[in-house]
């Protein structure tokens, strides 16, 4: 039984190589994935720009009661029986953008080519091509497990706040900070 | 013999460390000082080191402070001795 | 030409007039120009003839991305801004990775012109199809990152590109420059072309694009980017450019002892401060990157603590050194510093150079605190450095006024000897690390056709080639040889210059493609992989000797243009300093000069393989004609400027 996934930012903050550098690789490659022309404006991962210095990767987590499903009046979203993911169906599709509003994240946008919305839809089931471009290697398609995994971790963060992790060091430090890993050594 | 071996980058991060004492065979060169060096930390740190020419031209060893780029080939014959401090260094300004 | 890399399109925007046209862009300009720094070298030449001053309207401002810029080609994020430059007088260009290129391009143009004066401050709006001048009353005054921020904001446009000039362009100070996307992404810094921009009233260019970038054959594409990060897997290069950004060029300055440190005096320096870890461990974000590119290099630091607490700023290698230049040592400084900069529209290299030699003005008696205003102006002084800056943004001052034009010209102005202090090469000042002890880098600096530049060409790689690849390619085993070698160094010399400038006509980034530990690596990037990329991208089908002469024709074309101007042989030369004043503070190149014979020697080579006349340095009508540019070579003639 095919097992549903999402693509998930799975950053690496004690790594400065573990952020998102900003580079939008992964939107120009979805993008070309899609539609093999470059266009950031259709590609269905989107890099935010928080504020000088923070990039974020942001695209459909495939909710299991999606609301753009619901807000659709076309029956153009439907869960996809083989990746168990919330689909555009490009034919009933009218560019109502009702769905685009609907989302409480943003994620689903409307193509300004087909005038159709667009979504995340994990390339088809094979290594989606922004997991595959990462230089960074922030992206992964992660099953149901992976994701919670994840959202726990995020969950922790919150209620640590802004206070404990102020502690971290703006460069970030490994684990086993190198400082202390490296030593003298002797033959 | 021992020399004073000191690491940058990328070669510092491959093995781990920046710092190291080394014991090599009296009448060493340059040459087998790198061998040793690969030796030692495998391959991580030979693909850095040699490509399928040699050894790579970029590096230049520092010994007490002098130049020796590596793509000199008589740098690589260059004898050491007790105490040298060797520095390895990419080639290469930027700006 | 839809499906390729380009957009087919070009527009032309007279601020005189307020006609905005389009205009088609085809082979006629890309056949041998390709895009980039090709394409805006070609029309500066063909549109700003010498009689046009750099401030009269009719001076264009010549805004090309590179080729393969907005297409997913690794590192492609380069755009060329090109004008007659009010600093060298001659041809000036500035390039930036940030996306407002792309952006251009998606929007429907390959090449944006604009020429005349506005009567007021006015900003140029490009949303796709749409063009309209507006009037830019409300943002005239703004910082950089105000101007782009409150557009964005305004034109309800969240992801807005834009370029913009902050006080400093307004203020026609000849260091400012045109910032991309705000402060802290990217800068057309050197060649003072924010002060062109500013002397046209033009304070933006606001664009938002939603069309497409193509690329002919994606099989192709994807191949190509396979190789390539297979090579830089390889090439020891390119892990410490991730691991620590740019700042990492500390290491090299440091064991070959060639900081430029008090303007140009001292090649060893205290540099514990700026130390690559220090800035690594206390001041990193994060790895950042240039769109689209694998390496990440590039770095954004912020100040956690002490006076200068909150402060982030984007700061390069180059803002380190030309720090060092000052005399400062302190990493908090050179953040602070470069914020200013970034945030004031000035470009910190020429800034830098300036402040340094109105240093050394002081510690001379040259000036005193008289024409400083109170200031104590010496070397290390932070206070100094950055209260100095601002007002030169501002032209606060008679001093700042003085140094708002340049280092050449405020020589000319304070006089008493203060010429010999200028370091600068056709008004354009000095960049990277001192000469002295590295003769074709010295040559480097004299031949760069905008003015001292270490960016031009890459002579570097006489430090990664063996002695049989130098014999192979330029006829001479000393080649190799860094101190002593002479034959075959000027070869050498225009090889690296029409490598690197094929980075510049395909938006290729420097870093990722033209610095390698490893000749083979280096060749593999800049010429072989650069041209699989072009050519899966456009659909054309060049060799790799068709893009390396695609790179000596723009050259060519700047050198035409200097000529034109009037610059000569006795133009390709760098500061006296450098050839007459031993480098001080000891370290591994203490004491060294650049010999004057050898600078000869390596120039003439350089010129006889460039087809210069060795005498006067004037281009011939064989070189030129060999190149496709009979109607440049015509022009010259007509104007007396032309070899033979």
């Amino acid at each position: 039984m095919a097992r549903k996934a999402r693509i998930v930012y799975t950053n690496r903050p004690w790594e400065a190589t573990g952020i998102c550098s900003g580079c939008r690789l992964c939107e120009l490659w979805c993008s070309v994935e899609h539609n093999q022309t470059f266009n950031p404006v259709r590609s269905r991962i989107r890099v935010v720009e928080i504020q000088t210095g923070i990039d974020v990767p942001v695209t459909c987590q495939q909710c299991p009661d999606p609301a753009c499903l619901k807000a659709c009046r076309f029956q153009a979203i439907a869960l996809d029986e083989k990746l168990h993911i919330p689909l555009v169906d490009e034919d009933k599709c009218t560019g109502c953008k009702e769905c685009l509003g609907a989302c409480p994240f943003g994620i689903i946008t409307l193509d300004p080519a087909t005038h159709k919305a667009i979504k995340c839809d994990l390339c088809g089931g094979g290594e989606p091509a922004c997991v595959a471009i990462c230089p960074s290697r922030v992206l992964a398609a992660l099953d149901d497990e992976g994701a919670a995994e994840y959202n726990r971790r995020r969950f922790a963060a919150l209620l640590a706040g802004d206070d404990e992790l102020r502690r971290l060091r703006p460069g970030g430090e490994e684990p086993v900070p190198e400082k202390l890993r490296r030593e003298v050594e002797r033959p | 013999m021992r020399v004073q071996v000191r690491l940058y980058p990328p070669l510092n991060n491959t093995a781990g460390v920046e710092r190291l004492t080394l014991e090599l065979e009296e009448g060493a060169d340059l040459g087998d000082l790198v061998a040793v060096l690969a030796d030692r930390f495998g391959e991580a740190l030979r693909v850095h080191l040699y490509d399928r020419r040699g050894i790579i031209p970029g590096w230049c060893a520092f010994v007490n402070d002098r130049p020796n780029p590596f793509n000199r080939p008589e740098s690589l014959s260059l004898t050491l001795s007790e105490g040298d401090r060797v520095s390895f260094l990419l080639n290469l300004a930027g700006g | 030409m839809s499906g390729t890399c380009y957009a087919g399109k070009m527009l032309r925007v007279d601020l005189s007039s307020g006609r905005i046209e389009s205009e088609e862009f085809g082979t006629a300009l890309t056949d041998l120009h390709l895009g980039g720094r090709g394409v805006s070298s070609k029309v500066l030449y063909d549109e700003v003839p010498p009689e046009v001053e750099p401030f009269d309207p009719d001076n264009r401002l010549i805004f090309s991305p590179g080729a393969l810029h907005g297409t997913g080609v690794p590192a492609a994020s380069r755009t060329t801004v090109a004008t007659r430059s009010p600093l060298t007088g001659m041809h000036g260009d500035g390039h930036a990775g940030a996306t407002w290129g792309g952006e251009l391009k998606r929007a429907g143009y390959d090449l944006l012109i604009v020429q005349g004066r506005a009567e007021k401050p006015v900003y140029l709006y490009l949303d796709d199809q749409t063009a309209e001048l507006k009037s830019a009353a409300a943002y005239w005054g703004r910082l950089t990152s105000q101007t782009h921020q409150a557009l964005a904001r305004d034109l309800n446009r969240p992801e807005l590109c834009t370029v913009t000039i902050g006080p400093a362009g307004e203020n026609l100070v000849r260091l400012a420059g045109v910032f991309h996307n705000g402060a802290d992404k990217g800068v057309s810094a050197r060649c003072g072309m924010g002060a062109v921009m500013g002397s046209k009233n033009l304070k933006a260019i606001a664009t938002r694009g939603r069309g497409e970038v193509g690329a002919a054959d994606l099989p192709a594409l994807r191949s190509a980017y396979q190789d390539y990060l297979e090579t830089i897997a390889l090439d020891p290069y390119c892990p410490p450019a991730t691991k620590y950004g740019t700042c990492r060029f500390m290491m090299h300055r440091v064991k070959f002892g060639i900081h430029g440190a008090e303007n140009w005096r001292y090649g060893a320096y205290d540099w514990s401060r700026l130390d690559p870890e220090v800035f690594r461990g206390d001041f990193q974000v994060k790895a950042g990157a240039c769109v689209a590119c694998p390496i990440r290099c590039r770095r954004d630091y912020r100040i956690a603590s002490g006076p200068f607490a909150g402060i982030t700023a984007k700061v390069e290698w180059e803002t380190i050194a030309r720090s060092m230049t000052c005399g400062i040592k302190e990493p908090e400084a050179v953040i602070a510093w470069a914020n200013l900069c970034n945030h004031y529209g000035l470009d910190v290299e020429g800034l830098g150079d300036t402040v340094a030699f109105a240093m050394e003005c002081f510690e001379k008696g040259i000036l005193t605190k008289k024409e400083t205003d109170g200031l104590e102006l010496r070397f290390g002084r932070v206070e100094a450095l950055l209260e100095l800056s601002r007002r030169i943004a501002l032209r606060e001052g008679d001093l700042a006024g003085i140094l708002a034009e340049g280092t050449k010209r405020a020589a000319q102005k304070i006089g008493q000897g203060s010429e010999k202090l200028a370091i600068q090469v056709k008004g354009g000042e000095m960049t990277a690390g001192d000469p002295r002890g590295m003769p074709v880098r010295a040559v480097s600096y004299a031949t760069s056709t905008r003015g001292g530049d270490h960016l031009r060409s890459n002579p570097y790689i006489e430090e990664i080639m063996t002695p049989e690849e130098a014999l192979e390619w330029w006829g001479s085993e000393e080649a190799a040889d860094i101190a002593k070698g002479l034959k075959g160094k000027g070869r050498m010399l225009k090889f690296s210059e029409d490598l690197v400038t094929i980075g510049d006509i395909l938006g290729l980034c420097k870093f990722a493609y033209y610095r390698s530990a490893t000749f083979p690596y280096l060749y593999r990037k800049g010429v072989h992989l650069a041209t699989r990329f072009y050519n899966a991208c456009s659909g054309r089908n060049l060799s790799e000797e068709e893009m390396l002469l695609a790179g000596e024709r723009a050259w060519n074309i700047e050198k035409a243009y200097n000529t034109r101007c009037g610059a000569d042989r006795s133009d390709d030369t760098i500061p006296e300093r450098f050839f007459s004043e031993p480098l001080l503070g000891g370290g591994p190149s203490g004491g060294a000069v650049v010999e004057r014979e050898k600078f000869d020697r390596i120039l003439d080579e350089y010129y006889e393989d460039r087809r210069f006349d060795p005498e006067t340095g004037l281009p011939t009508r064989a070189g030129l004609t060999r190149l496709g540019l009979k109607d440049i070579a015509d022009d010259l003639e007509k104007r007396g400027r032309l070899a033979g």
